[in-house]
């Protein structure tokens, strides 16, 4: 019988760890491209696979970015990652990460990594942050000898807007190749005095970049653009934008123009400046990112108005949240999804006689948990419940 | 004895015990929607027990709800309804007999929160005739906001005694919120301000601004 690896005993471990929640953000794109170094117009199939499992102090997740535009569907870039939270401490947290990458260039293996690196970041309503520190081996890493890397990030949300910058690095490789010395002998033929010899070294590259969202009801619009620079190595700069309106809760119109590199996992990652111009087929407007360190939907604000004798509105503003429901003694414990009122605002009235009340919320078919800013309290079954004055 | 036998044997004693305990009611349909058998049993009887002495049961049927949502295992839910069929039962020790049911389930949750039993006969000594329910709501909330819990049946048996009416103790509770907001220490806050309520402006008056994060220096500890 087949030994379990590594990877299957910390699934298995993360899918015994309870409460377990898997979530499936994957998109599909059918899309026209315009542009790229043929000029002309093309029909393009993308996917855009993701899933992420959470298991309260560790996750669990993959991500890719697959084009087609010959028929066949290649998956381009994939990341397959996991990580654990070792401490925490109020709103900050450490977290060791291990992440194994896989990259195409032209249809042929261009890079595969096993990163690992160790961060300590927080997070509170409005913004969030980490450093980290880590090592990288690579399949093209040859004999070089590998550096420390850095990175440090972070990100504020305002309103409607979202803004991330960090500056990371990854490791590259730089080989110089001597060639053989060769000496024509007296028979006419050539020996080799110096054989050929390569000399790899070991390079950092640096990234800096920086996204700002905004999203508004079914509207989403998102800038990346960065920067890679390091020794030896050009500078290359890329940006795009995107914006996605959401026509129905499956179905989305997208727009793409420029350029971004694969790493960002985003339709048509390529080196060519390039538009695009297609339906995505996905849950939400936009697969949510798996990084850590990138905002995550948040309840920034909530109250509590009463409307009538009884009866009372729950107002809750929760940006970049596809779902909010509310589950506590006012729904006989049962969960109770909130109406979305556009943009990050989200609405419930609910029956509820003046007193001490027990409620959680949760975003996304996430974890319940209580709402940010309310008073707490364990709730007996492993976990924590919001308690909430009604005067 | 076949799987299948056993099950169907629960089976029989959950509805027996169901049976016994008397006629359906909208609690009992959606416990038994959402219970398995053996923990819906054991629940049943507990909420059965409660009944007969008095108690109110539809804190117990939240608990066992709140622990199906949650998909605690039944025996934490069966532990969690019995923790708080005792708590009730310990309030009513703690207020007597007379003690209204809105009184029972707030005591209870003051207990279950952390509350020392005797912090409840001292609150029904300094309202013998009065009801407790605000005092207990604000006694919660306190605690849930992590305030200890010494400092807050200080903060709200003081208020009381000083005779402190239902709008004054909501309105400490809120100035006492809302300076743990603004960073004071949550013990700090909720003595500096039952003290301002007490001895400051007046019970029934509007209490001082003094806020503890801002004047740290003028606060200190009862």
């Amino acid at each position: 019988m087949k030994r379990p690896s590594l990877a299957m005993l910390i699934l298995a471990a993360g899918l015994l760890a309870r409460p377990v929640r898997a979530e499936v953000a994957s998109s599909f794109d059918l899309c026209a491209r315009l542009g790229g170094a043929e000029h002309s117009v093309a029909s393009m199939v993308g996917l855009i696979p993701g899933l992420e499992i959470d298991a309260g102090r560790g996750r669990l997740w993959f991500d890719g970015s697959g084009v087609s535009t010959g028929g066949r569907l290649r998956l381009q870039a994939a990341r397959a990652a996991a990580d654990a939270r070792v401490a925490r401490f109020g709103p900050g947290e450490a977290l060791l990460l291990v992440a194994v990458t896989r990259e195409e260039r032209r249809g042929k293996p261009a890079l595969q990594a096993l990163r690992t690196e160790a961060r300590l970041g927080w997070s509170r309503r409005r913004a969030g942050g980490w450093i980290g520190a880590g090592g990288q081996l690579s399949s093209d890493g040859g004999h070089a000898p590998r550096r420390g890397l850095l990175g440090i990030g972070g990100w504020a949300r305002t309103g409607t807007f979202t803004f991330s910058a960090a500056l990371d690095q990854t490791e590259d490789v730089r080989t110089t190749i001597f060639p053989a010395v060769l000496e024509q002998t007296p028979e006419s033929t050539w020996a080799v005095l110096v054989p050929e010899r390569r000399d790899h070294e070991s390079l950092t590259l640096s990234h800096a970049h920086t996204r700002l969202g905004w999203s508004r009801g079914p509207l989403e619009v998102e800038t990346v653009a960065g920067l890679t620079f390091g020794r030896y190595h050009a500078p290359r700069r890329w940006i795009q934008a995107r914006t996605a309106l959401g026509l129905t809760r499956q179905l989305a119109l997208v727009a793409t123009a420029g350029l971004l590199t694969p790493q960002w996992f985003a339709l048509d990652a390529s080196r060519e400046r390039r538009a695009t111009l297609g339906v995505r087929l996905v849950p939400a407007v936009a697969p949510s990112g798996f990084a850590p360190g990138a905002p995550r939907p948040a309840v920034t604000s909530w109250r509590v108005k009463r409307i009538a004798e009884g009866r009372y509105a729950l107002e809750v503003r929760a940006p970049g949240a596809r779902a909010v429901e509310i589950m506590g003694d006012m729904t006989g414990w049962e969960a109770f999804g909130l109406a979305h009122l556009g943009g990050s605002r989200w609405r419930a009235e609910l029956d509820m006689t003046p007193g001490v009340h027990r409620l959680n919320l949760r975003l996304d078919d996430g974890p319940w948990r209580a709402p940010l800013g309310v008073a707490t309290a364990p709730d007996g079954f492993n976990g924590e419940v919001g308690i909430i004055v009604v005067e | 004895m076949p799987r299948a036998m056993i099950a169907a044997v629960r089976t029989v004693l959950a509805m027996i015990i169901l049976a016994l305990a008397g006629p359906a009611s909208a609690d009992d349909a959606r416990l038994r929607a959402r219970l398995d058998p053996e923990t819906l049993g054991q629940v049943e009887a507990i909420v059965a027990s409660a009944s007969r002495s008095g108690l109110p049961t539809a804190p117990l049927v939240a608990t066992a709800l709140e622990g199906t949502s949650k998909r605690a295992p039944g025996p934490r839910i069966v532990l969690a309804v019995r923790r708080h069929a005792a708590a009730l039962s310990a309030a009513r020790d703690a207020f007597g007999d007379r003690a209204s049911e809105s009184e029972l389930v707030a005591g209870a949750g003051a207990l279950l929160a952390g509350l020392d039993p005797d912090t409840l006969v001292r609150l029904r000594d300094a309202r013998p005739r009065q009801s407790l329910v605000i005092p207990l709501v604000v006694l919660s909330d306190l605690l849930a906001r992590s305030v200890p819990a010494g400092a807050a049946a200080r903060a709200v048996l003081g208020a009381t005694r000083a005779g402190a009416r239902d709008g004054d103790l909501l309105k400490l509770r809120q100035r006492i919120e809302q300076d743990i907001r603004e960073g004071a220490s949550p013990a700090e806050a909720a003595a500096a301000r039952a003290r301002t309520l007490v001895h400051g402006t007046g019970i029934g008056k509007n209490p001082g601004a003094q806020r503890p994060g801002r004047k740290r220096s003028e606060v200190s500890l009862p």
